[in-house]
């Protein structure tokens, strides 16, 4: 309803307003009213008081002159003029209406029973004297006569209807007269009509709706203006009629000549004001009575008058407030309209003109600086997203160059029938820390695969240069571990941002399948044999290249069988995410790659990225991912010798040993130096066994087979004691001096350059297996 | 294994022939023991000498230090192909004086 601002302000404005204005009557009408109410009293109580003074006045008067024409006459002895005395009485006091001598029966001048001179004035005020008494008149059993007989002194008699006598309502005053003997003989009476004191009563208005009542004695009303209530109810009898408590009341006070004001609810419900006052000499009161309507009437027609003006005013003022309100507030709409275009992308747009200093300058100051501050935001934006773009763009270009610097001939390299080898590659962001490469040279495949710590550009960074050292040191030596160390000097130095790389690195001689390989904290490489077993190659670890600039890299040496393949994956693999977080997992890789026997390189690459796209489901790539699967598909010849020798875990079965191994000498037809090779690899395994994997006295057996084929010598030698992996043995440093060298450690050592690949398992069913390998 | 010595004046000649593998090395180095402190310039002949084990390369590190530390020399002689080979393996010929 009240949407508008200035609307809710005017009419806030014009309740408050109205409020005031409405206290204000109030506190006006009622101090008025006060006033008002005070005065009525003030001026209707002597109207009363007077009235009722006059009317004591008379009744003295009354009194007085029937006193004193009593004592005149009993004074002046014998017969005096007894209706001219009557007469005088009555032009004496004008107030009453009739006078008379009653006498006792037999006592008057005449002699006859009955005899009283009444003398009453005519409408024109002449006076007229009649004789009264008789049985259609018998005066002695009036009430004026006989309470005077009775009490013999002069008094009021109570109102009654003189019938004969005045045919009116009215009272007569009293005073017996005495004889010589003083004995009463007659009774000089004067009448007051009660109507008399009506038309007086009736004409005492204080106000127009205001009446006035006499009450006798008793409650009896002598005069009112229901004419039919006159001598008929009491005050008592109506109140109790119309059940209203509050006229009794007004009696009761009235009757114990209590005089002041009272206020009563009126027999038509309305609220009254009650002035009274006693009336002496007879005990009766008067009473005016005045509806709290009329004594207010005036104040609360000034009130309501005051009202109606004040309801114009608020008319007019509201059209004023709503003018004025309007016109302040116009600026807001305006800034509203401003607000909009600027939304719209309209930062010129003018602003309204405020010449006022105030709020709504404030407001335009603020407003105007916002345009601003908008327009110069929305420029940097504008230079922020271009920036933006050209980054984006110039990303988009370092991928393509960071591409370009994997080996060009992807995704497939194949050299003759000896290997296969593919590699992919997949940045998380445009450009990734991820890496490989491969180059051939003197029929020696070098191979790599790594991860830069971090991501994106530094990562970047740091993986084309590691890529480019990797290339060029390929060229001047065939040893991984020497690979590594140039790498890892060439890294740490000035390595201020800590970062490192890890990286597997790898040499196949591709004419006889020897892989030479160094891994510098890099995920452990899979090898899937052509039967389709997959295990991780558990080789010695070094440190992440990039860390220590001193650190001496060492390497291993596989032999590769026809068909077997080599799985190399950087942690964009291992660790890839679905979802739910969870990881894709070495173990689902190593499954995944047992299944890959069958497939070539290219194939192999492709099914464990699409195992890793599948996996993730569409969650985001964390991390870059490579993978490189290498095939060596040379031929490893025939079988030429097999056999096969149990021994048990004691030095003194070493004799056996020699045995065997002369045999196989013999029946391969090896050369001297040969067999004496494959001989000191062999007995330096078998004691390290015996020394290490067995406690002293516990007593094992240890299996050593052999299989020869015209290409490659195979030891497998089995035993049962604790885990022991000689390949985990300390590097013997064969540069230090004879003070410095330990002694000892030198028969792993000796292995493992005798023969061409030294591996070790721990079998799931708990036997040491480890692998001798000597190409021939 | 055997073992034949021969004594001069402060120089001793052993003639090493056989095998010198773990079972015969702890012969071989109580023999050492027994020899070196009565020497000085000690010439080990490896003429005959057919197989070299690392316990046995082992008895000629122990060989080596002690001498030096008493301040004696030792000298190889005559020694074969396999065995040459298995000392430069271990880096054992640059530490040893080999003729």
């Amino acid at each position: 309803m009240f949407r508008s601002f200035s609307t809710r302000l005017s009419v806030y404005i014009l309740i408050i307003s109205g409020m005031v204005f409405c206290f204000a009557t109030a506190m006006f009408y009622s101090y008025s009213s006060e006033r008002e109410e005070k005065q009525a009293i003030r001026y209707t109580m002597s109207l009363i008081n007077n009235m009722s003074l006059s009317l004591g006045e008379t009744l003295e008067q009354i009194e007085n002159e029937l006193n004193y024409t009593g004592q005149f006459i009993t004074d002046s002895g014998t017969n005096p003029n007894l209706p001219a005395t009557v007469e005088r009485i009555i032009k004496n006091i004008p107030s009453i209406m009739g006078s008379g001598i009653a006498f006792e029966p037999y006592c008057s001048p005449s002699g006859d029973e009955y005899c009283m001179y009444y003398t009453n004035l005519d409408s024109t005020g002449n006076a007229h004297t009649k004789m009264l008494g008789g049985k259609d008149y018998d005066y002695f059993e009036m009430p004026w006569y006989k309470e005077t007989i009775k009490s013999g002194k002069p008094g009021w008699s109570k109102p009654y209807f003189d019938k004969g006598g005045g045919n009116r309502l009215m009272i007569t005053y009293s005073v017996p007269l005495r004889d010589k003997n003083d004995r009463i003989y007659a009774v000089i009476t004067a009448d007051l009509f009660l109507n008399e004191f009506s038309s007086q009563l009736d004409s005492l208005k204080p106000y127009n709706d205001s009446y006035t009542f006499l009450l006798s004695k008793n409650g009896t009303f002598l005069a009112h203006r229901d004419k039919k209530l006159v001598m008929a109810s009491t005050i008592f009898s109506i109140s109790e009629k119309a059940g209203n408590t509050s006229f009794a009341e007004l009696g009761r006070k009235m009757l114990n000549g209590e005089s002041g004001t009272y206020v009563i609810t009126n027999f038509d419900g309305d609220h009254a004001l009650a002035f009274f006052t006693p009336v002496p000499i007879l005990g009766w009161s008067i009473c005016n009575i005045c509806p709290y309507d009329t004594i207010l009437g005036h104040v609360r027609y000034t009130a309501l008058l005051a009202l109606i003006v004040l309801m114009c005013c608020l008319l007019v003022l509201s059209v004023g407030i709503r003018i004025m309100v309007k016109k302040q507030t116009r600026p807001l709409e305006m800034f509203a309209d401003a607000a909009r275009k600027v939304a719209n992308g309209n930062f010129n747009e003018a602003l309204p003109e405020i010449s006022t200093k105030d709020e709504m300058l404030t407001l335009r100051d603020s407003f105007a600086y916002m345009q601003k501050s908008l327009a110069k935001y929305i420029e940097d934006l504008k230079i922020t997203t271009a920036e933006n773009e050209r980054i984006k763009n110039e990303l988009d270009i370092s991928r393509n160059i960071q591409m370009d610097m994997l080996p060009f001939d992807l995704p497939e390299f194949s050299v003759g029938q000896d290997v296969e080898l593919a590699a992919e590659l997949v940045p998380a962001k445009q450009v990734g820390g991820d890496l490989y490469s491969y180059s051939l040279r003197d029929n020696k495949l070098f191979f790599a695969i790594g991860d830069v710590s971090g991501k994106s550009i530094p990562a970047a960074l740091v993986m084309a240069v590691t890529q480019s050292r990797f290339s060029s040191v390929c060229n001047y030596t065939d040893s991984p571990a020497e690979i590594m160390n140039f790498i890892n000097k060439q890294t740490s130095d000035k390595n201020t941002r800590c970062m490192f790389v890890t990286m597997f690195a790898g040499v196949l001689d591709l004419s006889n399948g020897k892989l030479r390989y160094c891994n510098a904290g890099h995920e452990l490489p899979l090898l899937v044999t052509a039967d389709g077993r997959s295990a991780f190659v558990d080789i010695r670890k070094n440190l992440p290249l990039g860390v220590c600039g001193d650190f001496r890299y060492r390497e291993s040496s596989l032999v590769l069988e026809k068909n077997s393949k080599i799985v190399l994956y950087t942690d964009g693999v291992s660790e890839a995410e679905d979802k739910k977080h969870c990881l894709f997992s070495r173990d689902r890789l190593q499954e995944l790659a047992g299944r890959l026997s069958d497939k070539n390189a290219k194939e192999s690459a492709n099914i464990i990225l699409q195992a890793v796209k599948n996996y993730a489901d569409g969650a985001d790539q964390s991390d870059d991912i490579a993978v490189m699967v290498l095939t060596y598909k040379g031929d490893r010849g025939e079988l030429i010798y097999k056999d096969e020798l149990v021994m048990k875990n004691s030095a003194d079965e070493l004799k056996k040993l020699y045995g065997f191994i002369g045999k196989v000498a013999e029946k391969c037809k090896f050369d001297p130096k040969l067999s004496n090779n494959v001989l000191l690899a062999v007995e330096e395994a078998v004691i390290n066994i015996i020394s290490y994997a067995y406690d002293k006295n516990t007593v094992g057996y240890i299996d050593i087979s052999v299989q020869c084929t015209s290409s490659v010598l195979q030891f497998h030698i089995k035993d049962s004691g604790k885990p022991f992996n000689p390949c985990a043995s300390k590097a013997v440093d064969t540069t230090l001096t004879v003070k410095e060298r330990p002694i000892g450690g030198l028969g792993i050592f000796l292995m493992e350059k005798l023969m061409d690949e030294v591996s070790y398992q721990r079998t799931k069913d708990g036997y040491n297996c480890l692998c001798l390998k000597k190409l021939i | 294994m055997e073992f034949v010595i021969t004594e001069g004046e402060g120089k001793s000649r052993m003639r090493i022939s056989g095998r010198l593998d773990t079972l015969n090395s702890e012969k071989f180095e109580k023999r050492i023991q027994e020899l070196l402190p009565l020497t000085k310039d000690l010439e080990i002949d490896c003429a005959n000498l057919e197989y070299i084990s690392s316990s046995g390369l082992r008895c000629f590190l122990f060989l080596l230090k002690s001498a030096q530390e008493s301040k004696h020399t030792v000298t190889l002689v005559n020694m074969t192909a396999p065995i040459k080979e298995v000392f430069d393996i271990t880096g054992f010929s640059s530490m040893f004086n080999i003729i």
